[in-house]
């Protein structure tokens, strides 16, 4: 299996010859025995060709920062998108500001995904539609068309996640 | 880090909203064209039997071949003068010579012997602070019959007038940055100060002349019959009377020498380089079609945009969870490291704040900034006033104002009330200012204005004892709103110069790479604010 990952401005391959007995990889033509193991949070161990490594890395988004012998990379994988640390998952929604509902665009029970939409507001004369930020399931929508609210009035509140869905 | 697009291309909102856009775009493309080259037969006729070239063809063969141009305010006045000045007879803008960033002036001898319309002269005045600025080099391309005489009096007294031209030459020229005019035709009273004000000139023997008064004049004065050659043409003032330097046996000829004229000139060292190659963006340009609302009252995601404005649409964003309505963070366009302002939304306490910090920033950090603007207002209410929106505001402007930096800002939507100001609206002195072809500018919205006017009429009414019945009303208001509506729109807006052109939201990227490099020919003001209100 082939990967194409962006290590700091160069497009690389890398392709998986092997995955039992050792972690056999292709780079650039050269075929490398990897032996890579979880320490800590964030923190690896890693056997190239035999040589011992140990690192450090973080992702944020699609970007993987790692830090290996004295220096760090940015490596970005295609298609691998995490929450940044920013977006906090959410239980209801309330109003950051007073307005009036201009629509209403999910119901109570439904299912949604990350960027579907829940809600047009108006204030200041600024449309504002607010979407999901992750996955959710609706639990009530406590807002109807045309229905002036106040700052910090609850709008919409999601089924709460058993622990460890999220 | 790399921006996610949350977008879906294939959904019903995204493909109503890239039919509007690119039918704006299309519609932009339309008038650019018309203003460009849309002339009366007979004008082109007259103009080719003089022997002389269109004004695109001059620049064309002026221009450094394979360089970009990035024309200035090509609509001006589009909806002054019952359209009958295309770009307000002139041509201004952005190019290479001879390897030398410079800013062309040209006049348009297609429409009314090239005469000056006072929407001509603020548009030359415009392009000359824009030298003036960012200490580009200037070629005027002069061939003008002079001021209007019908509206003189709205383009000559005044301060911003005919004489601010002649005053920005001066001044450029004790700056030390050099100026060349081509005289191709005639350069009467005002006009004949621009080749007189320029360091170099050339005089395109038969056609140029340059005199205070022509022959008309003259004659008019003093009973003295003259022809223009013998008044003031080419071999009058290069032999004679030493106003001009080059003399010039065909307009081919003046524009080769002009060429090789700038090529004698210093370059000045740039403030800022790029510091890193550039990269085109990871997210198709294309799809800002698709991310514009079709509704002036909609807020959209700007940081879709960004992805598809800056290198690799990677962006640092700072505070990110802080202020939210406001997106900060630095990024690279062309290689130039920028700061970005951008609205989410409306203006609170906390994103004025952290405007106004980020601005701090980027002053500290000789970082240029990119302002990108959807706003309407900064929030208004007693809890807000209570907890000092006014003053949080006004922070936001002085750091905003006092500025060092380069400022560059895109209309991307709408941009209503006292936003605009602290956003680097036009009277900001932002070294140049684009807008989209969806962009609307007021005081207030449409809809409110016009109800608020509609109101006024009716008390007006009600005072004189008539009554208006809801048909009366409904009349007034949207003869209001309509009236209200056509000064709101982005043509009205760069018909005025209020910006310095409407982009097609795919060249935006294109536009602001010609304006850094530009605008990092000069290094900013003194460093410093003024008293900030805690």
């Amino acid at each position: 299996m082939t990967y194409r990952v962006r290590i700091d401005e160069r497009e690389v391959e890398a392709e998986i010859v092997a995955r039992r007995p050792q972690l056999s990889v292709r780079l650039g033509g050269t075929r490398h025995t990897v032996a890579a193991s979880a320490l800590a949070e964030g923190e690896f161990a890693i056997a190239v060709d035999g040589v011992p490594h140990r690192g450090w890395y973080c992702t944020i988004g699609r970007d993987a920062y790692v830090r290996l012998a004295g220096r760090t990379y940015l490596v970005q994988l295609p298609g691998r998108a995490r929450e940044r640390g920013t977006t906090l998952s959410q239980d209801e929604i309330r109003a950051s500001m007073p307005g009036v509902v201009v629509a209403v665009h999910c119901e109570s029970g439904a299912s949604l995904s990350a960027g579907d939409k829940l809600l047009t507001l108006e204030s200041m004369k600024l449309q504002l539609t607010l979407v999901a930020a992750h996955d959710a399931v609706v639990e009530r929508v406590h807002v109807a068309p045309d229905s002036v609210f106040e700052r910090g009035a609850l709008l919409v509140s999601f089924v709460r996640p058993k622990s460890g869905e999220l | 880090m790399q921006l996610e697009s949350a977008i879906r291309t294939n959904s019903p909102e995204f493909r109503r909203r890239y039919a509007h856009n690119k039918a704006l775009a299309a519609e932009l493309k339309r008038r650019q064209e018309t203003a460009r080259h849309g002339r009366p037969a007979r004008d082109l006729e007259r103009l080719a039997s003089h022997g002389k070239l269109l004004p695109r063809v001059r620049l064309e063969r002026l221009l450094d071949s394979g360089t970009p141009f990035l024309e200035l305010s090509t609509l001006a006045a589009n909806m002054a003068y019952g359209g009958e000045s295309p770009s307000a007879s002139c041509i201004t803008g952005i190019g290479v010579v001879s390897g030398r960033e410079v800013m062309i002036h040209a006049d348009d001898p297609t429409v009314k012997g090239g005469a000056w319309y006072p929407l001509t002269i603020k548009k030359i005045v415009r392009a000359l602070d824009i030298a003036i600025e960012n200490r580009l080099p200037v070629v005027h391309l002069c061939d003008s019959a002079g001021g209007q005489l019908q509206l003189q009096s709205a383009l000559f007294p005044d301060k911003y007038m005919a004489g601010r031209i002649f005053r920005n030459q001066c001044l450029l020229s004790k700056m030390g940055v050099q100026q060349l005019a081509i005289v191709f035709g005639h350069c009467t009273a005002g006009g004949a100060y621009v080749p007189a004000l320029s360091d170099y000139n050339v005089i395109v023997r038969g056609t140029g002349a340059v005199f205070l008064g022509g022959p008309p004049l003259v004659k008019a004065a003093t009973g003295e019959v003259v022809s223009a050659d013998e008044l003031g043409g080419c071999d009058l003032h290069t032999r004679t009377s030493g106003t001009c330097d080059y003399p010039a046996s065909s307009e081919a000829e003046a524009i080769v020498i002009g060429r090789e004229v700038v090529a004698q000139w210093q370059r000045f060292p740039k403030w800022r380089l790029p510091e890193q190659p550039a990269e085109s963006p990871q997210h198709d340009p294309d799809e800002l079609y698709g991310i514009i609302p079709d509704d002036i009252k909609q807020a959209f995601e700007m940081r879709e945009v960004i992805a598809r404005l800056v290198d690799g649409s990677r962006f640092h964003e700072y505070k990110p969870a802080y202020g939210t309505t406001l997106v900060c963070g630095f990024a690279h366009l062309f290689g130039y490291r920028i700061g970005v302002l951008a609205n989410n939304g409306i203006l609170f306490n906390d994103s004025a704040i952290k405007g106004g910090h980020f601005i701090e920033l980027c002053n500290q950090n000789a970082t240029p900034l990119l302002f990108l603007q959807n706003i309407t207002g900064y929030m208004v209410g007693r809890e807000y006033e209570a907890a000092g929106i006014t003053k949080d505001g006004a922070k936001m402007i002085m750091a905003q104002t006092c500025s060092h930096v380069p400022k560059l800002t895109v209309m991307c939507h709408g941009s209503f009330g006292a936003g605009n100001y602290g956003m680097c609206g036009r009277a900001f002195d932002g070294r140049l200012l684009f807008s989209w072809p969806n962009h609307q500018i007021a005081v207030m919205g449409g809809e409110q204005a016009a109800n608020t006017l509609a109101e006024v009429k009716l008390r007006q009414l009600e005072r004189t004892g008539e009554s208006a019945d809801p048909e009366t009303i409904e009349r007034i208001r949207k003869a209001t709103l309509r009236a209200y509506e056509e000064q709101t729109s982005a043509y009205y807006s760069t018909s005025e110069l209020w910006d310095d052109g409407i982009l097609d939201p795919i060249d935006t990227r294109n536009a602001l790479g010609v304006a850094l490099s530009a605008a990092c020919g000069a290094p900013g003001g003194a460093p410093g604010f003024g008293v900030f209100r805690f």
